[in-house]
């Protein structure tokens, strides 16, 4: 095997890392500003998949259009989730363990009832179909443009956590709650709004990630316990440790596969290990604190 | 108040139980039970779903005809989830607690082992419907309750081979197999009966976990090595996934033959994949709507596609079909459900079905056809369909 095999899995594990990246930082969001442990996320994702399945494939709808309108149809679940559930599970982890789990069951049914068991597929967007070659590598187009979307979204996010007063109450809140409502904040607000950015993000990784994968039920659970695995170990409420997070573990996820396959599942949490042995707060620098 | 409360709670569940010791009894109706363990969910329920469908069509259609023995046929359902353990726990539940008195299934080859254990230890007949690891009837694991009522994987991969062999300008094969019993099986059948017919050709194989979710370190193997065949054993949610991968990264440009085992020319799966279904694919099926045209296997499409609610009824739905089938003539002929005396009435026995008559062997094999074909696109249907379709006797592969 010669080095264009290594740099094409290389690069496989660029956009495994990216897409893993988008589903996470929505997390890693929702838990560190809020302190909330969604289980839920997971079937934002799926929602995302679906929906789009439902207006690519069903309707005949164009693709971006539909990434858009999955997306945002998220954030709207998201909103009503949190104004109507959530907001009641602060500081209560045990009951934010099973309301979230209550309604990954809930929206699975939800999905069966609506589209049956049968997995579906969304076709590549005409634009994105298609191999991107540059010498001897070749990589389908779509997955370069996960690998370039993920940076972009990460640096979105980092602009709106630095240079917002959004993001510096963000920031704030998820380091000491009380003391931001007793500035005379309005948190209730702030947490609608980061709920509703986690769930868009998680519907913006499915939506994306449809084209790729068999759009089914399980489909929440395969995702979401990579997605918090990330989250914890590239240090809870930090984009940049989300992101530097979800690279190693794609690339762990690729490599590991091709040396060891019967560990495919397993190394994403041997990888979690290790790193929080080394730096019990993850990869990013501070030791978080949230009410 | 609250101690009022108590008290009536008190009054109104003694009363309901009281009313429910006194309400009729049904009219005992002799039944017979057969249970059926399902692939319900994940990966696999593509594939499993439709074999319920099939199994309920039979149980249906020979109640309305009168029964087995005069009595009605019960089919009780569970799902495995294609986990082993949970398997033989349903098993022993259908057996024990239910009193199901033959038992359909299980799907993954996995649970097929385990569940034969089961059968032979409770005495209980297992009638699995897409079995396919050989080595369920190997003389180490037999018992008289086993029965392997579909093709096998000595079949389907020594048919492939045979396929492959006929080409002499094919000399790599890139084998890619799910890592459990059935994947195993079927490659190795493959890369056996094709080294004894071709010593010439090479391999290379990849071994993704069942039920992966992601295919692409092996696909960009694919693509690396650039062999002349690609052998595919993945099947359901997995098949359908690979595929996808492999379309967007080309595969199918690089390479000159593909051939997959499984069913995976069944519409269950190429209606999912659409357009990233290739033509020229050499796959096989249990069954396909559009084939045979005989007034038989019309008939029974559309009895299917009513009971299911498909619109383009799926392959998989006949195995659950011809098992009940199978079972019900065999307790005919027998005179009673007693297992052993099912068992003597089930060897040898022919039957009826859409795709005409089949044979359970004396080795608790039954001769099943496969349906084989290519792709190939067709105004008709939105979904690729097989053409050049040869309807090849178990015989032909495995000889008697």
């Amino acid at each position: 095997m010669d080095w264009t095999f290594y740099f094409t899995q290389f690069i496989a594990g660029l956009s495994q890392g990216m897409f893993l990246f988008i589903l996470a930082t929505g997390l890693s969001l929702i838990l560190g500003v809020m302190g909330i442990v969604n289980f839920a996320h997971g079937s934002f994702y799926m929602i995302g998949a679906y929906l789009t399945y439902y207006l690519v494939t069903l309707l005949g709808g164009s693709f971006w259009l539909a990434i858009i309108l999955a997306s945002v149809s998220l954030a709207g679940i998201g909103y009503l989730l949190q104004r109507f559930l959530i907001h009641r599970l602060y500081g209560r982890p045990e009951l934010q363990l099973v309301f979230t789990f209550a309604f990954v069951l809930i929206f699975s049914d939800l999905i069966k009832m609506g589209f049956g068991v049968l997995p579906k597929g969304v076709a590549y967007p005409e634009l994105l179909s298609g191999i991107f070659e540059i010498g001897p590598i070749r990589f389908p187009k779509y997955h370069i443009f996960i690998i370039t979307l993920g940076p972009i979204i990460a640096y979105l996010l980092r602009m709106l956590e630095q240079r917002t007063r959004m993001g510096r109450i963000m920031r704030a809140a998820s380091l000491n709650r009380d003391m931001v409502n007793a500035l005379g904040i309005n948190t209730e607000r702030v947490f609608t709004l980061v709920f509703g950015i986690g769930a868009f993000l998680a519907g913006l990784g499915g939506a994306l990630a449809s084209p790729t994968v068999s759009i089914a039920l399980g489909m929440d659970a395969a995702v979401v316990l990579p997605a918090f695995v990330v989250v914890i170990f590239g240090g809870l409420g930090s984009f940049a440790g989300t992101f530097f997070a979800a690279l190693i573990a794609g690339q762990v996820q690729v490599f590991g596969i091709l040396f060891f396959p019967r560990l495919a599942e397993s190394f994403i949490f041997i990888l979690m290990a290790i790193v929080l042995i080394a730096r019990p707060w993850g990869l990013s620098n501070r030791p978080p604190k949230f009410a | 108040m609250k101690k009022l409360s108590l008290i009536v709670l008190v009054i109104l569940l003694v009363g309901g139980l009281a009313f429910g010791a006194c309400a009729p009894k049904e009219e005992a109706v002799e039944e017979i039970k057969i249970g059926h363990l399902g692939l319900l969910s994940g990966a696999g329920a593509v594939a499993g779903r439709p074999i319920l469908d099939g199994a309920r069509l039979a149980v249906d259609e020979i109640n309305e005809a009168g029964g087995v023995l005069g009595a009605r046929l019960v089919l009780v359902s569970r799902d495995t989830g294609g986990r082993p353990e949970e398997a033989v726990r349903l098993t022993r539940e259908l057996i024990l607690g239910e009193g199901a008195q033959f038992i359909q299934g299980p799907f993954t080859d996995a649970c097929n082992m385990a569940v034969s254990q089961v059968g032979k230890e409770l005495e209980t007949i297992i009638f699995p419907y897409v079995a396919k690891t050989h080595r369920l009837l190997s003389p180490e694991f037999f018992h008289p309750y086993i029965f392997q009522p579909s093709s096998n994987t000595l079949y389907e991969g020594g048919y492939a081979a045979m396929i492959v062999a006929e080409n002499p300008e094919w000399k790599t094969v890139f084998v890619i197999g799910p890592d459990y019993e059935y994947g195993q099986m079927q490659c190795g059948s493959f890369m056996s009966k094709l080294t004894e017919l071709r010593p010439d050709v090479e391999f290379e194989e990849a071994w993704p976990a069942l039920f992966a979710t992601d295919f692409t370190p092996y696909i960009t193997r694919m693509v690396e090595t650039e062999p002349d065949v690609v052998f595919i054993a993945q099947w359901g949610g997995d098949f359908i996934t690979l595929m996808k991968g492999m379309a967007a990264f080309g595969v199918f440009d690089v390479v000159d033959f593909v051939v997959t085992v499984g069913e995976n020319g069944s519409p269950e799966f190429a209606i999912p994949l659409g357009d990233d279904y290739p033509e020229g694919v050499f796959a096989n099926a249990m069954d396909v709507l559009y084939w045979p045209d005989t007034p038989e296997h019309r008939a029974y499409e559309k009895a299917l596609a009513d009971i299911s609610g498909e619109p383009y009824p799926f392959g998989n739905a006949i195995q659950g079909y011809i098992g009940i089938k199978l079972l019900a003539a065999a307790i005919e002929k027998a005179g009673t459900t007693d297992s052993l005396a099912v068992v003597e009435a089930l060897e040898g026995l022919t039957i009826d079905t859409p795709l005409g008559p089949m044979t359970m062997g004396e080795d608790h094999q039954l001769r099943r056809p496969m349906i084989w074909g290519y792709t190939k696109k067709v105004p008709e249907y939105p979904f690729v369909v097989l053409d050049r379709i040869e309807l090849v006797p178990y015989e032909s592969v495995v000889p008697d």
